[in-house]
């Protein structure tokens, strides 16, 4: 019998340890492919570098696929254009002011802008912390950090007004109770960012990294903001600062108005800021790596762009006919932007010939500024993949930010720079403000048409009621007050209850 | 009908062939079975013990209903350690003296104490018990007589699994078990096509529905979708028990929320030695095509569909006269594609030993041909379970599988390609080949119609899978005291997926997405490790308090990794046999694909208890519990409790009942517990980083300047957990009229709570993948119904029958955090619609359109909210279309008019057993069917919608073509114009069916017959599954997986005749 306990006691500590080896750890797997975490990530100069790119990438959206439609479809500059009939309801409902909180255009543009901003937020928050990096990486990606932020928040703030203001990493539960922050809230951030923008980045950046922000970016953005809220004095100075370091920073005017809008001519002397595109990589979408505003601008099913061209955005005979000219035909037109920024009739790429009429575009006009033609392989492989980037600001805005807020005394000699450049005389000596305010309105027109400025223009003007007025004038009568902002997107709306929806949507 | 239509059509030679085979395989077999009978019969001979000469009695067991011998009941002289067991003719001898007490025993009959009163030669009667409630059901980690039961577990016995000609063990469940609903949404060979097993409804509507499957004690690994069960041979199967209710199932923890199924496979029996040889060979064919149009009523319909759609009339089909001469019947691509399929299967079982050391090994063979051309399925597998006593308190043994399996498949199952629907629309007037036999083809010119040829789709491309399957586990039991019992059980099931698929390109028409000409392998690794120690205490206090109690500790890792390379090469292309080159030129040569995958690495590591007690056989209480930790978790979430109680009362114990003589048996039970649904991804609670994204710096007029940038594109929730589920159950289980009358009956309420549901954040976050919360509930409520009946029982006739009803009702109490659940059709040509789950409803309804007949005339469109304004026909909605409902009463019918247009969810499902046997005779008949679930029958749209100017089927002959002619078959167009085919109740079918599933004719010859032959048994067979269906449905089948049926595998009607014999 004691032979059997023995025999069972041995047994009993032989399961005892079976039972013990197995320890907690054994339920943490480490993944053949480690995990890449959000914790675990930032912790390089590469990884940080990495995540500052990852800030820009929703510009190539944001253009794309919202910025159009918005600055230049919604002005006076242009209607909607394309097929007709069911072709881009959601565009059409911007043109014809009858837009709904279901748009999938402003959802875009809210949904890509928060992207930005949380990568932004991210960026701002972990570069410190970086254990090893070049001082001046670290600047310059803190410094990219708040300008893109401010922009991101900037887009926001002129199409809804009061938006979401948050400047941390937020949780996906956060998110789903984070209220509206005042206009004004949302401005002072913006322009306290920039100010620090502005003391963190470079004057310029070496050819392989081209494209990123620079200190004349974030003072000309700041220009932009003080000018967009009627504060002409901060206004006129930030603009002054770029003007007066021009040379330091290399900014001039290229000789020709359509330099600006050459491929090799990227990134270059007039440049400020832009969006940076590429063919190649993802086809059709708005989120490629590539400009779709190539073929959706071409002149509809002429085959003078990839994909036979769209024919949208199509620019206004109000439009057109705001260039100087020397008789009633388009043609007799003098200023010397027109060419390169809008197509009409008579004007002929190699064998093709630009026709009186074109499905969507009554008066055979189209939008030429971003035109690569189809025989450029390289510039556009085709499938919405432009390598062409699209300005977000140019030199020759700073000259007339300057030239707005500094008045006609001060100002003009530096709009008349870009009018001169334009073929133009310079404007006429003692204009009243009024008469300032209008020139320098329709010279901005012009100058940046189609670059998706005009809708904020119109905003922006001192008499709150000018946008209505504009557009009534231009046959939209659809217009009321409340379009000064857009509709918050439903879809945010039914995750996060707090969020106010504008008045009148 | 339909029986004799096969008869003329297949005709008695086959089935004269099948009988010369199986005589042929009988005589061969019967020289060798005999030789290793032999053999056997020396081992085990040695093995038995060789009894003390005392006083020698001797005696003959029988059973006393039918009067046959009992071959290996055991005799024990009670008190003493004597013992042996009857013969092969039920003889016995043992050395004893007058007044000690034989204890007999044979599982399925009432033990008997037999006192020695007299010497000489004693025969012996047993009675058959009460099998309902003697029968001993298998209940995770230990073992209970059914009449002991508090929970509620069905179960169904080996005679019950291999009565049907199938691959896969979960086919044969399939009506025969209350509470359990099975699908087997394809016919493909060999069960391939995935068995949907639902025990009482789905419990979760993201993660997994199926059961886990414990085969031996091993619980197998999730299969992900539908349980292919086909690995392991139907006859090795012992018996299938179901735990249903959370009580039962929870002490599997958290895999147990839909229920789990235990399956026993055979296992030798101490002192009856057996060589059991079982083959059986067969035909299969389609019960039900549908009629498709002639080649002179397709020149019809398709030149006036292209008509009324502003197209030129094909040329070819513009004289229908001439068309009918010169086609006649046209091809029948149905009849090209579909043949008459063999399928044969042969199982050989030895089993027997010693109370020493006990074996069965079994060896197998299945083969089934595909009823469609080119498919076919063949399996091998081998089963070895031992058990030996190494000495009074050691006891070892194994359970051990090895399957292989080859199956050629064909694409049955994608939108595009399946060969089911190429065949249901390629055109009668094209032929499958040309006069030099090369393959022929539409000629998009000539026919209108380019898809590609069903013929050639069969013969050409290649789809091969091999699969290889050891599944075993070793086991040491040890009795530590007399009460206490350790067991320690180590196993392992290593699946090894080899497959290699050889496409041709077929070209983009209509829509369908370019196939490349390529080949692909891969090769796919799923191990799974088992250790498990459990401690088991029996111990009977003062005679009536009985306890029975486990503790045990299990840990299991399960991991999956899969190598693919594909590739699109010329060095492939140049053997590529092609139909047309143009159109099925390949057009990307230069794709290569390469991955591995580690897809999934899961641990568990689990703690479980139970007590049960019983007082005096009349009073039954038992509580589990089990801790289960997983790997998938974060570290405060990994482990999980889930409890469980169950109480049950024999009523029929009690005084008051014992008077009752129609009450030989009366339980009521009740139970609650816990289980647990770990659907979620490994390491979900953490914030992954996304690294895909990009953008460009650098003066690049091209595409260069690429820079990587990384961000995250989700959020996360750090405390994601398990889903729970709690359920109810009352059950009633009895016996009446002196066993005549058994039934069980349970009605319960299954919450799950806490569902795993993807909630998409708002965009203001910076992120956009939805993110897991435990959010959400979901109910079923429903009863489970089985009641078995000997109706009449003689000497001679006996007539049982058996009956299971299952019926539950589902709903989703709360989404949650949840937006309403949008599940689209992925795999169909058509968009629109989905699958939807919003509160208040049973999850996933049919969201569409609702059809409120045909317009008539311009006068009733106008009437009508706006379908497509205009008013050219060709364009716009017409007389003939269809007038969809206008739910929201806008004037417009958008997408905002579509609405719940039924479900899959059956009322209730059933399933009746008649067994008749007359002498040797024993005639089976199985009906089975399903009330009240409805399918989207989407072969409709591509039968009578005209696909790239395809064939219809014969409905369209009663289309739309003047006011009054039709208010349901629309006009018939190619373009669509009014979106008549969009996503309708006019597609949503009701498939409800009774099915006469099997009918089995049986003959054993007789006992002296047998004898002679040295026989214990031989019994011949022939069976037919699937004789018979009702149904309204009219699709190929009304059994569809996943509700809409684009055409699938049908089944097949399959006839066997086989032979068993008992050595």
């Amino acid at each position: 019998m004691k032979k059997i306990f023995l025999k069972q006691f041995l047994l009993l500590v032989t399961i005892s340890v079976l039972f013990t080896n197995c320890k907690k750890e054994l339920l943490t797997i480490d993944p053949t492919i480690p995990l890449i975490l959000v914790d675990n990530y930032y912790k390089t100069e590469s990884e940080a570098i990495a995540a500052v790119n990852a800030a820009y990438t929703p510009l190539s959206a944001i253009y794309n696929g919202a910025a159009w439609h918005l600055g230049d479809i919604m002005s006076d500059d242009a209607d909607i254009g394309g097929g007709g009939g069911g072709d881009g309801t959601e565009t059409a409902e911007l043109d014809n002011f009858n837009v709904n909180s279901f748009n999938p255009i402003l959802s875009l543009l809210w949904a890509q802008c928060y992207f930005g901003i949380l990568r932004t937020n991210l960026v701002i928050e972990k570069v410190p912390l970086v254990p090893v990096m070049a001082v001046a990486i670290r600047n310059r990606s803190l410094g990219e950090g708040r300008f893109l932020r401010a922009l991101y928040y900037y887009h926001l703030v002129r199409l809804f007004g009061d938006v979401p203001l948050y400047t941390n990493v937020i949780t996906a539960e956060e998110s789903t109770t984070i209220v509206r922050s005042p206009k004004n809230k949302v401005y002072d951030q913006i322009i306290a960012d920039l100010k620090v923008a502005e003391t963190l980045l470079p004057n310029s950046h070496a050819a392989a990294d081209k494209g990123r922000a620079t200190v004349g970016a974030a003072k000309g953005l700041l220009a932009s903001v003080y000018l967009t809220l009627g504060d002409k004095t901060n206004a006129a100075a930030k603009a002054k600062e770029v003007i007066g370091n021009r040379v330091t920073y290399g900014y001039d005017l290229w000789v020709n108005y359509e330099d600006n809008f050459k491929l090799e001519n990227e990134n270059g002397k007039e440049s400020l800021f832009e969006v940076q595109y590429r063919s190649g990589g993802g086809t059709f979408s708005d989120f490629g790596a590539g400009s779709k505003m190539n073929t959706f601008f071409g002149p509809r099913e002429q085959n003078v762009v990839p994909s036979a061209g769209y024919g949208w955005n199509v620019p206004t005979k109000n439009f057109a006919d705001q260039y100087e000219k020397t008789g009633a035909a388009y043609n007799t037109i003098i200023d010397k932007r027109r060419n390169r920024t809008i197509w009409i009739p008579g004007d002929t790429y190699a064998t093709y010939t630009q026709a009186t009429q074109l499905v969507g575009s009554p008066n055979g006009f189209n939008v030429k500024k971003f035109f690569i033609p189809i025989d450029n392989n390289t510039g556009d492989d085709g499938q919405w993949r432009s390598a062409l980037n699209v300005p977000i600001m140019r030199y020759s805005e700073v000259l007339l930010i300057y030239a707005e807020a500094a008045g006609p005394a001060v100002g003009k000699p530096f709009a008349d720079q870009v009018r001169v450049r334009a073929g133009l005389a310079v404007f006429p000596a003692g204009l009243s403000d009024a008469l300032w305010l209008a020139a320098i309105y329709k010279e901005r027109r012009l100058e940046l048409g189609f670059e998706m400025h005009r809708w904020y223009d119109l905003l922006r003007h001192p008499d709150p009621n000018y946008f209505k007025t504009v557009m009534v004038a231009s046959g939209k009568t659809n217009i009321q007050d409340k379009h000064r902002y857009m509709p918050i997107p439903q879809g945010e709306r039914d995750k996060n209850s707090n969020l106010t929806q504008n008045t009148g949507y | 009908m339909m029986g004799c239509l096969f008869w003329n059509s297949v005709g008695a030679v086959d089935i004269f062939e099948n009988l010369f085979f199986l005589l042929f395989i009988l005589k061969r077999l019967y020289m060798k079975l005999k030789l290793a009978f032999l053999c056997l019969n020396f081992i085990v001979g040695a093995l038995l013990h060789q009894a003390l000469a005392q006083t020698l009695f001797t005696g003959k067991i029988k059973n006393k209903t039918s009067g046959e011998a009992l071959t290996g009941a055991s005799i024990k002289i009670d008190g003493t350690t004597r013992s042996t067991f009857t013969d092969n003719e039920g003889n016995f001898s043992i050395s004893s003296s007058i007044g000690e007490i034989l204890v007999i025993t044979f599982s399925g009959m009432t033990t008997i104490n037999f006192p020695i009163t007299k010497t000489g030669f004693i025969e012996i009667q047993m009675e058959e018990s009460s099998k309902i409630l003697n029968e001993v059901v298998v209940i995770g980690y230990g073992t209970k007589k059914r009449r002991d039961l508090s929970t509620s577990i069905s179960s169904i016995s080996a005679k019950e699994i291999t009565a049907a000609p199938v691959a896969d063990a979960a086919q044969a469940l399939q009506g025969r078990v209350s509470g359990v609903t099975i699908v087997q949404g394809s016919g493909a060979p060999g069960g391939t096509g995935g068995t949907s097993i639902k025990i009482r409804g789905i419990s979760s509507l993201t993660g997994t529905n199926n059961p886990l499957i414990v085969i031996d004690g091993y619980p197998l690994p999730d299969q992900g979708a539908d349980n292919v069960l086909n690995s392991f041979g139907t006859g090795d199967i012992e018996s299938i028990d179901v735990l249903k209710d959370a009580a039962a199932a929870s002490i599997y923890g958290v895999r147990a929320s839909n229920g789990v199924i235990m399956i026993t496979t055979k296992r030798g029996k101490a002192g009856r030695t057996s060589l059991s040889v079982d083959v059986y060979r067969g035909i299969q064919q389609a019960w039900s095509l549908p009629t498709m149009l002639k080649p002179r009523e397709y020149a019809i319909i398709n030149s006036e569909a292209r008509i009324a759609s502003g197209l030129p009339v094909i040329p070819k089909l513009a004289d229908f006269e001439g068309i009918g001469q010169q086609f006649g019947n046209g091809t029948d691509w149905l009849d090209q594609i579909f043949r008459r399929a063999a399928m044969q299967s042969v199982n050989i079982t030895a089993s027997g030993g010693s109370d020493k050391s006990q074996y069965s090994f079994s060896a197998g063979y299945f083969k089934q041909d595909g009823i469609i051309y080119k498919t076919d399925y063949e399996r091998y597998n081998l089963r070895f379970n031992g058990d030996i006593k190494v000495n009074n308190f050691i006891k070892i043994g194994n359970s051990l599988s090895m399957n292989k399996s080859i199956e050629h498949g064909a694409d049955t199952y994608s939108a595009f390609n399946s060969v089911v629907l190429l065949a249901l629309t390629a055109p009668p007037t094209v032929k499958p080949r040309n006069a030099d036999g090369t393959y022929a083809g539409g000629d998009g010119n000539a026919d209108g119609f380019a898809e590609p040829n069903p013929v050639y789709q069969l013969e050409v491309p290649k789809n091969n899978t091999d699969k290889y399957r050891i599944t075993g586990n070793i086991y040491t039991e040890i009795n530590l005291m007399k009460e206490l019992k350790f067991k320690a059980v180590f196993g392992g099931d290593f699946t090894y997926v080899e497959g290699n698929r050889f496409s041709v390109a077929t070209p983009s028409t209509g829509g369908r997405p370019i196939v490349n000409t390529g080949y692909s392998e891969n090769k796919g690794l799923y191990t799974d490790f088992l250790t498990e120690h459990t401690l088991t205490y029996d111990k009977t206090f003062k005679e009536k308090h009985k306890l029975n109690a486990v503790a045990g500790f299990t840990f299991q890792e399960n991991k999956f990794s899969e190598l693919f390379a594909s590739r699109g090469n010329g060095i492939f292309a140049q053997n590529i046999p092609v139909l047309n080159d143009i159109v099925f030129r390949p057009t990307n040569i230069t794709q290569i694909g390469n991955y591995s995958n580690f897809d999934t690495n899961l641990r568990l590591m689990s703690y479980f208890g139970r007590v049960n007690y019983d007082y005096d056989g009349k009073g039954f209480l038992s509580f589990s519990i089990r801790r289960d930790g997983s790997s998938n978790f974060a570290p405060q979430n990994k482990f999980a409790i889930f409890p469980s109680v169950s109480a049950g009362w024999r009523l029929s114990q009690e005084p008051f009942l014992q008077n009752v003589a129609w009450i030989d048996e009366l339980k009521v039970r009740a139970s609650f517990g816990y289980t647990g649904n770990p659907n979620v991804a490994a390491n979900s609670f953490l914030q992954t980083i996304n690294q895909s994204f990009q953008y460009t710096f650098g003066n690049s007029s091209g595409p260069g300047g690429i820079v990587g940038a990384v961000a995250p594109s989700g959020s996360f929730n750090p405390d994601i957990k398990w889903e729970k589920n709690e359920q109810m159950d009352i059950g009633l289980d009895g016996s009446l009229f002196r066993n005549k009358l058994g039934f069980s009956f349970d009605v319960y309420q299954r919450r799950s709570k806490e569902l795993i549901l993807y909630v998409a954040p708002p965009n203001l976050s910076g992120t956009y993948e939805p993110v897991p919360f435990n959010t959400g509930t979901l109910q079923n409520r429903g009863f489970d119904l089985s009641l078995n009946g000997k109706i009449l029982s003689s000497k001679d006739f006996t007539w049982n029958a058996n009956a299971v009803v299952s019926a539950y009702k589902n709903k989703v109490i709360s989404l949650g955090l949840s937006a309403p659940l949008n599940n689209e059709f992925t795999n169909i040509r058509i968009t629109g619609g989905s699958l939807r789950t919003i509160q208040g409803s049973p999850a996933a309804f049919f969201y569409g359109f609702v059809t409120e007949g045909i317009f008539q005339d311009y006068g009733e469109i106008a009437k009508h909210a706006t379908q497509t304004a205009g008013s050219d026909p060709t364009t716009s909605t017409a007389p003939g279309d269809i007038k969809f409902k206008d739910i929201n009463n806008d004037g417009v019918i958008n997408n905002e008019d579509r609405a719940n247009i039924g479900n899959a969810n059956p009322t209730f499902t059933f399933g009746l057993t008649n067994s008749f046997s007359y002498k040797g005779f024993e005639l089976n008949v199985f009906i089975q069917g399903s009330q009240g679930n409805r399918v989207l029958n989407f072969t409709r749209w591509y039968t009578e919608g005209g696909v790239s100017n395809g064939n219809y089927s014969n409905n369209v002959l009663s289309r739309w073509t003047a006011p009054g002619t039709s208010n349901s078959m629309p006009r018939m167009t190619l373009n669509d114009p009014n979106g008549n085919n969009r996503v309708s109740d006019r597609f949503v079918e009701d498939a409800s069916y009774l099915r006469v599933k099997n009918v089995r004719l049986s003959y054993s010859l007789p006992a002296k017959w047998a004898e002679q032959l040295k026989m214990k048994k031989t019994q011949f067979y022939v069976s037919a599954q699937n004789l018979f269906t009702f149904t309204k449905y009219t699709g190929f089948d009304p059994e569809v997986g996943g509700a809409v049926d684009i055409g699938f595998y049908p089944q097949a009607r399959t006839f066997i005749a086989g032979i068993t014999i008992d050595l």
